[in-house]
């Protein structure tokens, strides 16, 4: 039977008349990684908050590890890592983990010992005793991520926690949850990172508008997404139709029998169908310069479901 | 023990943030310039001739000495009432407020500590740093004016503990503010308030040498909305003298640091009550916040 490190159901949350979270429900398998999706103002966040017991939700249940949020025992198996807080400055690193290792319940003399551990997980062990205020907004991140780790939480809730870090910092901290996982830890993760969140969850739920617009394991929602894109001349619009009798067809300014290369892209259910692709446009009169099946990244499955239901949610991203 | 972590923390926070230095090292330069003038005072007062006031004190057995020195010390205390007033609203404004807009507290808040437990400890933080200061630095005035001139105040553990009601009430109400308004706002409104009940103190003697029913209860009423400056009453009155005039016939102040009519204890005990009403209330609406 599978342990539920986070269940929701109908989690609501209203700040007046503005609806930030709408009937959220998932759940999260223990031991995995989950990403959280959507752009800004989806809802993530506030989420987030009313998971780890910051906002209290208008309406619906969360519980974590069993337990409601704002209940310290489901706190204690906890370690969060906000989006946004501005760290002690004035604290040296292993003050503030210390201090962090305290209230996370760690014993007197286990304290030293794993502030070094996390220390060393995110590569700042000889940063061990400088001020904080000395720290770059990456090395802080890293810190940000570090204690989230102390006293072994089994679940660490990761709120953007790369947004400041460059490619390697990236890499360290993928590497990172990977490793958590393979310890049986449960990784949320709130991020704008589409490739981060393809390399490492296991699951994913894409918010927009403080809705789930889409959820399930990784290759669920990749899963029906593989496309060839063809490459060819003298397309004729007798074969267009044929193809679109079949399969889902995006064209871009198709001409008929025109001699300059045109391009197709194909939504099919696997790749062994660009035979019969390939069939029907030679037979069609056209020439095929290229055809080449891929399938659709997260990021196409991002944009497509918030453009589906807000089409200037990507516009607004982007900008 | 959580409220303990997080009262160390405040006392660390001020610490390393070089305020407590700061605050010392004003703090010393205020009290040698007290003493300097308390000692120009002691040997002027020495060379002096009687006065008609003098004279008059002699002839009716009064220790004039002590009501000049009782005034004195009054004058040092209200520099260190003063003082400690403004450390207990700056002190107490950020203190829930600016950790809200920063985020810290979402990272306290998110760990296996209640929100009681994190307000309480900021409020016993920064009260141990204030009674810490208000009891150093008015001990210090009291010391230096017993050492030169020979005054002691009748109790100076009233004296001091007197002080230590004015800041905490403030702080409290400080740190009440901090729980619902912006840094800023949440210092402003103490400041106002306090400004206010030392108005209406003053408003309050001036009744009492007027005989005015009204001046006194705008004193009263002041006082049971923000109780500081009858705290400082309290420590004024305790600091000096029985005033000798009423018994002569004159119902008059000693000077200008009497406050004529020596508030109740009771005064105390309502701003004990007051300050806790305060904690109470950031209590609640900490845990009624959305972090």
């Amino acid at each position: 039977m599978v342990t539920l490190a986070i269940e929701t159901e109908g989690l609501s949350k209203s700040y007046g008349r503005k609806q930030a979270a709408a009937s959220v429900s998932f759940s999260v398998a223990s031991g995995t990684v989950f990403g959280l999706l959507g752009p800004n103002g989806a809802g993530k966040s506030t989420t987030v908050k009313m998971l780890v017991g910051l906002v209290r939700p208008s309406s619906g249940t969360a519980k974590v590890f069993g337990r409601p949020p704002d209940h310290a025992h489901a706190r204690r198996g906890l370690g969060y890592v906000p989006e946004q807080f501005r760290f002690p400055e004035w604290m040296r690193a292993h003050e503030f983990l210390r201090f962090h290792a305290e209230l996370a319940g760690v014993s007197t003399t286990d304290r030293q010992p794993e502030v070094t551990r996390v220390l060393r997980e995110v590569g700042l062990e000889h940063r061990e005793h400088d001020q904080l205020r000395t720290f770059s907004k990456g090395m802080l991140q890293r810190i940000g991520i570090a204690q989230a780790m102390v006293g072994r939480p089994q679940l660490v809730v990761l709120d953007e926690p790369t947004s400041a870090l460059d490619p390697i910092g990236r890499r360290d901290v993928r590497d990172l949850i990977v490793r958590l996982r393979s310890e049986g830890v449960t990784v949320l993760l709130n991020s704008h990172l589409l490739s981060e969140v393809e390399t490492v969850c296991d699951h994913v739920v894409i918010m927009d508008r403080g809705r789930i617009v889409r959820a399930g394991s990784m290759a669920d929602v990749t899963r029906g997404h593989l496309e060839v894109e063809v490459r060819c001349v003298g397309l004729t619009s007798q074969a267009v139709r044929a193809l679109e009798a079949r399969w889902t067809v995006h064209r871009r300014g198709v001409e008929d029998g025109s001699s300059e290369p045109q391009t197709l892209t194909i939504s099919v259910a696997n790749e062994c169908e660009a035979t019969d692709i390939a069939d029907i446009l030679v037979s069609g009169g056209a020439r095929l310069l290229a055809m080449v099946p891929r399938r659709r990244t997260l990021e196409d499955v991002f944009v497509e479901s918030v453009t589906t239901t807000d089409g200037n949610a990507i516009v607004r991203e982007r900008q | 023990m959580n409220v303990l972590r997080i009262a160390a923390l405040t006392w660390d926070e001020t610490r390393r943030a070089r305020a407590l230095v700061a605050g010392i090292a004003l703090t010393a330069i205020f009290l040698g310039f007290f003493s300097w003038g308390v000692s120009a005072a002691a040997s002027e007062f020495g060379r002096a001739r009687p006065s008609p006031v003098m004279a008059l004190a002699n002839q009716s057995n009064i220790d004039f000495a002590s009501i000049i020195w009782g005034q004195v010390l009054s004058a040092g205390l209200y520099g260190v009432a003063g003082i400690g007033a403004l450390l207990a609203i700056f002190l107490g404004a950020p203190s829930i407020a600016r950790e809200v807009e920063t985020g810290t507290l979402q990272l306290l808040a998110s760990r296996p500590i209640g929100r009681w437990e994190i307000v309480t400890g900021k409020w016993l933080g920064g009260c141990a740093l204030l009674v810490a200061y208000v009891g150093g630095s008015g001990a210090l005035a009291c010391a230096s004016v017993w050492y030169l001139t020979g005054y002691a105040p009748g109790n100076p553990t009233l004296v001091i503990s007197a002080l230590s009601i004015q800041v905490v009430v403030l702080h409290s109400l400080t740190i009440a503010t901090s729980s619902v308004l912006p840094t800023i706002t949440a210092g402003i409104i103490p400041v106002i308030l306090h400004g206010i009940a030392g108005f209406a103190g003053f408003g309050e003697r001036i009744g009492i040498l007027l005989d005015s029913a009204i001046l006194k209860k705008t004193g009263i009423v002041a006082s049971l909305i923000l109780p500081s400056d009858v705290a400082w009453q309290l420590a004024a009155s305790q600091a000096q003298p029985p005033n000798p005039l009423p018994a002569l016939g004159f119902n008059a102040p000693m000077g200008p640091f009497d406050v004529i009519s020596a508030p109740s204890p009771w005064v105390a005990a309502y701003a004990v009550v007051y300050a806790l009403g305060g904690l109470a209330f950031a209590i609640w609406r900490v845990n009624q916040k959305d972090l």
